[in-house]
């Protein structure tokens, strides 16, 4: 999503959040995904139709999917690997926890789950969760309600045209509990690499 | 010089907790401040601070706003390695069965809630203005001024 859309090349978007003076994000969290930003009023049209493009006509190729995927592993090394108790419980919790996969895999997926996903995957996953109507838009701050509901119907409704109206079929989330408690024991992986000082 | 970190054995403790907009869920966000709410918390200052069994011990809901499905409070202990688990376990149990057969009382609710909401206002501050999970997943931006 940061890799660059149709009408707005790599960096492009970031370029222009910055440079209106804004900042802008995302994060994935169990069960939904966001993008944010956050910019002076004046460049609310700005960030909508980026925004728009994205979810339009993100450029998913094998060189974003390589980049990404290097993207998400090195958060994985930084964040898990080499952090003692990195994925304790937060990673280690749910598999223990629950059976169904939606709930019971690995949060950042293994690094042969990052690498089994190849370009049709991906493709496929954007075009079925990242649709207009799987979406929620919030706009707070400085800003009209009228006129921000105007701006993203003006910019984001047109587009919904373009993309399928059918929502997709959500997970399966039941847990199966099987009313005794469930352990597991862990063993800590955390191996630090060598630095310099 | 020798890397020593992650050589304290850890302890994490789950429960499932109840559907999100419950009167439930809100019993489960103040239970979770009153076990977890930092040094204050009956979890730091019962394993920590009294028993000296544990070096950390905390925890919270994984995403009290977030969820959409099966979700966690989970408590996380760092305990000394003289202590075994089971040792520890039931220490940990101890704090929950006090809570259990006692409750928590009028005095200890009201402060509860007083650093829930400070701590939830504190949240509306951050660099996403407030922008909440709940609001996604809910589609109601109206949840936003529902906290009290």
């Amino acid at each position: 999503m940061f890799q660059g859309s149709a009408n707005a090349p790599k960096m492009q978007h970031i370029k222009l959040v910055n440079s209106s003076g804004g900042m802008l994000n995302g994060s994935t969290s169990y069960d939904v995904t966001n993008y944010y930003e956050a910019v002076p009023s004046n460049a609310l049209e700005r960030v909508l139709w980026l925004e728009a493009d994205r979810m339009r006509a993100l450029k998913v190729d094998d060189e974003n999917l390589k980049n990404q995927r290097d993207v998400v592993k090195e958060e994985v090394r930084v964040n898990v690997m080499n952090q003692p108790y990195g994925g304790f419980p937060w990673l280690d919790m749910p598999p223990v926890a629950f059976r169904n996969w939606a709930n019971a895999h690995n949060f950042y997926g293994d690094f042969s789950d990052l690498d089994a996903a190849d370009l049709a995957d991906v493709q496929a996953f954007f075009k079925t969760y990242y649709v207009p109507n799987n979406a929620v838009l919030l706009m707070l701050g400085d800003v009209k309600a009228e006129e921000g509901i105007a701006l993203a119907k003006n910019i984001l409704a047109r587009f919904q045209q373009e993309r399928p109206r059918h929502l997709p079929i959500p997970a399966n989330r039941s847990k199966p509990r099987s009313g005794a408690a469930t352990w597991r024991k862990n063993l800590e992986r955390c191996q630090p690499w060598p630095s310099d000082m | 010089m020798e890397e020593k970190f992650g050589t304290l054995p850890a302890l994490a403790i789950g429960y499932v907790i109840p559907k999100r907009r419950t009167a439930d869920w809100c019993a489960m966000a103040l239970l979770d401040q009153a076990l977890h709410g930092g040094r204050a918390g009956r979890m730091y200052r019962e394993l920590v601070l009294e028993k000296q069994i544990a070096v950390e011990a905390g925890g919270g809901i994984d995403d009290l706003f977030g969820y959409n499905g099966p979700t966690h409070m989970t408590t996380r202990i760092l305990h000394k390695p003289e202590y075994s688990s089971d040792a520890t376990l039931q220490a940990f149990d101890a704090v929950i069965r006090e809570v259990r057969e006692n409750g928590i009382s009028a005095d200890e609710l009201e402060q509860l809630k007083v650093k829930w909401r400070s701590d939830y206002f504190a949240t509306l501050e951050g660099g996403r203005g407030g922008v909440h999970a709940e609001i996604w997943i809910d589609a109601s931006p109206c949840l936003l001024h529902s906290v009290r």
